[in-house]
């Protein structure tokens, strides 16, 4: 410890400060850069679970409440139904929106039920709800002509009397992201 | 001048006064970290809840109509490791002389996540005896 009359470090002092310097910045910068990850991947799945609580709100609010549960038709893929739609942006009213899976995504699209064809023209649109989606189950529960008793099946056609039950799964891209099975009551 | 804010004639720190420094350091850091995990703990728990109440919600719907309304338990694991555990009682009838008895069931739902994050839905369902 003890030093000469010169001031100043000797060459093995400054290499064993240069290399505690140099621990210590590399613990923390890998401390930070973990930490930095790890708190982009939660907020990320926080997002995506969000994403899928909006959409699972939506879905069940059209059709839980809509006035005509016999207009359902669809299959596995695809999903069309007619409900009100009293938030709409432009025009609350009755809408037919229609779910599909395009390009790896969640689709979905309305326009409203009128009958002059300006305003459909007008208020229709269509989003995207969900990205990564690699497969999308749709299912009825029903009893459609000819069958003894109420099944889940994998299409609705026009004319069935309403299915009592929806159900709608998918497969996401990612195996973090969760999308938690929608099965909605319809009324009736 | 510099030798005037020195300590001692020799100056610099002793072994004991970097060792303090190191560990005041690692005690801040250590702190900041636990207040970090603890914080993405939380949004994680609270995403887990949120998927839970939808996926309980989803089976609330299916009880009573592709689910039969019938006294007892059913408890089940899914396959990403969540447990659901679905209880149907019925609730005591209410005399109604001379009308169409209805019979009330109470459904309660229960989502429990791996890391024990439980979400509890409840419903009372009305069908004929």
């Amino acid at each position: 410890m003890t030093r000469r009359a010169e001031k100043g470090m000797t060459l093995a002092e400054l290499l064993v400060a240069l290399t505690l310097l140099g621990m210590v910045s590399v613990m923390m910068m890998g401390g930070l850069s973990f930490g930095v990850r790890s708190w982009e991947r939660t907020e990320e799945s926080s997002a995506q679970i969000n994403a899928a609580v909006r959409v699972h709100a939506f879905l069940r609010a059209r059709l839980s409440e809509t006035a005509r549960p016999d207009a359902v038709t669809g299959d596995a893929g695809s999903l069309t139904f007619s409900a009100l739609w009293l938030t709409a942006l432009g025009g609350a009213g009755f809408y037919e929106f229609e779910l599909t899976r395009r390009d790896g995504t969640l689709v979905l699209a309305w326009h409203p039920v009128a009958d002059d064809d300006m305003a459909s023209d007008a208020l229709g649109g269509e989003r995207s709800l969900l990205e990564g989606v690699t497969g999308l189950g749709i299912a009825y529960f029903g009893q459609p002509p000819g069958y003894p008793a109420a099944e889940w099946v994998d299409r609705w056609e026009e004319g069935w009397s309403a299915p009592r039950l929806i159900r709608i799964e998918a497969a996401l891209a990612d195996p973090r992201h969760d999308w938690p099975t929608l099965t909605v009551g319809l009324p009736g | 001048m510099f030798r005037s804010l020195r300590r001692t004639r020799e100056g610099g720190f002793t072994l004991i006064e970097v060792l303090a420094a190191f560990v005041i350091l690692s005690l801040t850091l250590a702190s900041a970290y636990a207040a970090l995990t603890g914080g993405l703990r939380w949004e994680r728990r609270a995403g887990e809840t949120a998927s839970a109440v939808l996926l309980a919600r989803s089976h609330l719907a299916e009880a009573g109509v592709s689910r039969p309304l019938a006294a007892g338990v059913t408890e089940e694991m899914l396959t990403d490791g969540r447990t659901l555990r679905i209880a149907m009682e019925e609730v005591e009838p209410v005399p109604n002389e001379g009308m169409r008895r209805l019979v009330a069931w109470q459904v309660t739902v229960e989502v429990t996540a791996p890391g024990g994050t439980a979400v509890r839905l409840s419903e009372l369902k009305l069908a004929a005896p």
